[in-house]
């Protein structure tokens, strides 16, 4: 099966999945919704990720990190950016996120409520307890969630706007004039 | 030439022939078209328009695959070029890749290209200051390379030519180590820029912080509309190429407007692989070339040549331009072509945090960086226990600041609505190396590449007085942050081989005297005077101002020169 032809198969099972019950998570042996070369992350851990952006940065009355796609983010430079070790360390990490889930909360992370999910990677956050692998992984996850989300175009022309012609420079502009999210005071 | 008739070689006949299209051969082929000559530019890479071959140019930061990172398989198979700060995604493809164009590094030596038609105007970091006569008198005075053959009164008309055409804006300082030019105005210092300024000025009368002087159209005057440049509107996107022709390049200014004349034929994909030489004649007749898809090789003639290739391809060339009566390179009576390699110490930085002026920011960008400090050791006199000294940068800048160590909605708000962090503060060191035979290129025996030149050995390192001068460096902007009350104060040896700076020079160095260096006062081979090398290759010392502008001002002056005596029946 050439991999044309595979990811076509995939795609109908893929398909298929969308048709079960939400609360179903896809199974481990389908592959990543997105083309990796070196990252061995599959559609269950790609969910699993895209809920540990979103429990970094939830939706509230602005887009949260799924909403950005900051998920697929992350996986895109994880895969041709980063080295080999941080690779087989996110891989490692990321199948020690259930483990640790299902230790604290028993459940595997996707079972958990927003509640424990968040508990549980605030723990990560204070670093006691976790094994390396997974404190790596979250780091690496919450670093990519932060510059997925501050680096998207909703953030970019909605909160602090990036001007690609700024036409002016002001080396003593007074911060109680600015407002960040208004095109003339865009980031500097 | 002997399979050749008549018509052909007359077809393949130019006034003047220039061997690069970067910011010295842009020049040249600029002012030779300007005096009437019909002019042949060869550049070994492709060609870039201006406007047109400017892909990344309008994009925004989300548009990028990869956020402007360097996919680790890139940097994996391309060491040396990855280490540069502009290899970046959205510039990439303005510079060589090491698995291109393989080089030798007998000592480790980071050789930054740009093959393209504008070479690395399209991506420098349009730095520009004058040398002083302490610079040109510094390799006599310090006893040091050879003197060189000019002094600053025969540069500085030159100078103010160049500067004119092509845009620098700076402040009329009026310091002796750092002569003013024809300036547009400066982009200001900001306002911790501007407060280190006065308490340098306060504590250190001796030592300078000005606006960094740039080539960029602050305030365009006639001449440069004139060239379809408009003025610099902050977008600090350079490297990309600029739709505004806001900065000075080849692309945007020399090479269309030597295109205008109707003098000026560019071609691109041209590999010069040796200067011809007439043995009858005593004198370059032109060159051989190989096109780099075609491989079929080509001559072309010409009365005058420009090298222009960049400072070590120049020596390359140079090197591989053998003759019954060049047998070691063309115009290498001496020895010493390849020799007496210098460039500039780039692998200091200090950064400091500054507490004040928390009710101030930027708005906009600043293209010209910030502040430069120019050299002040050692500049009137011999004063500490190595030679020459360095300049520095300065810049200030102001970051936004999230919570660390939360996550979720609050962590979220304080990403939405970040804080002003403090003031970070960053100066680096522009470094004189001091010539040495040592430091030198050689061909790199019988091995050649795809065009067929031999591969170039570079041979270049630090030594004893770049360790002790950036010591002093470290010590003196310390010392320089703490009296302005910066805080968190960290230096940085950034370990780098030398070449990362960009900023090679010599090889082909100007001098008085024809059995210890290469170039006249002209920038003339003394051995073959219809050679003119205008590029870095001429350099004789380093000095520690960023160099472009000197390249710039030596080609015209040369040209100027090649023309009038070419006329006149001197020696060319």
């Amino acid at each position: 099966m050439n991999r044309r032809t595979a990811l076509k198969n995939f795609a109908l099972v893929a398909g298929a999945a969308a048709l079960l019950p939400a609360c179903s998570h896809p199974p481990a042996e389908l592959p990543a919704s997105v083309p990796l070369r070196h990252l061995g992350v599959n559609a269950r851990q790609e969910k699993t990720l895209a809920e540990v952006c979103e429990t970094i940065l939830p939706k509230t009355d602005t887009p949260g990190a799924k909403d950005l796609g900051v998920h697929l983010y992350a996986l895109r430079m994880l895969d041709d950016c980063a080295g080999p070790a941080e690779q087989r360390a996110f891989e490692a990490g990321l199948g020690q996120l259930d483990e640790a889930a299902r230790q604290r909360h028993a459940q595997p992370f996707l079972g958990c409520s927003p509640a424990q999910r968040l508990a549980l990677l605030q723990g990560i956050e204070q670093g006691k307890g976790f094994p390396d692998d997974l404190v790596s992984f979250y780091k690496t996850a919450k670093r990519l969630t932060v510059s997925g989300y501050t680096g998207s175009k909703y953030f970019l022309t909605q909160q602090i706007v990036y001007e690609l012609v700024p036409s002016r420079y002001n080396g003593y502009f007074p911060i109680k004039d600015i407002n960040l999210s208004k095109p003339r005071h865009g980031q500097s | 030439m002997a399979n050749l008739n008549i018509d052909s070689v007359k077809a393949q006949t130019y006034d003047a022939i220039v061997i690069g299209s970067g910011i010295a051969g842009g020049w040249a082929a600029k002012e030779l078209t300007g005096k009437g000559l019909k002019t042949l530019v060869l550049e070994r890479g492709r060609d870039v328009q201006h406007l047109k071959d400017y892909p990344t140019t309008n994009m925004m930061p989300w548009e990028f695959s990869h956020r402007g990172a360097v996919p680790a398989d890139v940097k994996e198979a391309n060491p040396v070029i990855s280490r540069c700060y502009a290899f970046r995604e959205d510039a990439m493809h303005f510079f060589v890749k090491d698995t291109e164009h393989p080089y030798v590094q007998e000592k480790p030596f980071d050789w930054i290209r740009g093959y393209q038609v504008g070479g690395k105007s399209l991506m420098w970091a349009r730095q520009t200051q004058r040398w002083s006569n302490f610079d040109f008198e510094g390799p006599a005075r310090d006893g040091f390379a050879v003197d060189w053959p000019i002094r600053y009164k025969d540069v500085a008309p030159w100078y103010s030519y160049v500067e004119k055409f092509a845009g620098i804006s700076g402040h009329a300082d009026g310091l002796a180590e750092l002569p003013d030019g024809e300036f547009l105005p400066a982009f200001p210092l900001n306002a911790v820029e501007d407060y280190f300024r006065q308490q340098v000025k306060q504590k250190f009368p001796s030592r300078h912080v000005i606006s960094a002087r740039c080539a960029h159209l602050s305030k365009p005057n006639p001449v440069h509309y004139e060239q379809g440049r408009a003025q610099c509107q902050n977008r600090v996107l350079c490297q990309r190429g600029c739709p505004f022709g806001g900065y000075f390049s080849s692309n945007s200014s020399t090479l269309p407007w030597a295109q205008k004349s109707g003098l000026l034929t560019l071609k691109p994909n041209q590999v010069v692989q040796a200067i011809l030489y007439d043995e009858q004649k005593q004198r370059a007749t032109g060159v051989r070339v190989v096109d780099t898809h075609t491989k079929a090789t080509t001559e072309y003639y010409a009365r005058i040549v420009f090298v222009n290739a960049g400072a070590l391809n120049t020596n390359l060339l140079l090197l591989n331009s053998t003759s019954h009566r060049f047998p070691q390179g063309l115009g290498n009576d001496s020895g010493v072509l390849g020799k007496y390699v210098a460039f500039h110490n780039y692998s200091a930085h200090i950064t400091g945090e500054y507490a004040g002026a928390k009710d101030l920011t930027t708005d906009g960008r600043n293209p010209a960086g910030g502040g430069y400090i120019p050299r002040f050791r050692n500049v009137f006199k011999q004063e500490t226990n190595f030679l020459r000294g360095y300049a520095a940068g300065l810049g200030a800048h102001r970051g936004l600041d999230h919570t660390e160590h939360a996550i979720g909605n609050g962590f979220k708000d304080s990403i939405l609505h970040p804080n002003f962090g403090p003031w970070t503060v960053g100066s680096h060191m522009m470094g004189e190396t001091i010539p040495k035979e040592t430091n030198h290129v050689r061909l790199d025996g019988a091995r050649k590449d795809e065009w067929g030149m031999p591969l170039l050995n570079i041979s270049v390192a630090y030594d004893d007085n770049d360790a002790k001068m950036k010591q002093d460096y470290f010590d003196q902007l310390s010392e320089m942050f703490t009296q302005a009350g910066f805080t968190n104060i960290k230096t940085e040896d950034s370990g780098q081989a030398p070449g990362l700076d960009i900023h090679e020079m010599g090889g082909v160095r100007m001098g008085r005297d024809p059995k210890t260096s290469l170039l006249n006062e002209w920038n003339q081979l003394h051995a073959c005077p219809n050679v003119f090398v205008t590029d870095g290759a001429c350099m004789t010392s380093t000095s520690t101002q960023n160099p472009s502008l000197t390249y710039m001002a030596l080609t015209a002056r040369a040209v100027d020169y090649a023309v009038k005596a070419a006329r006149g029946g001197g020696v060319v």
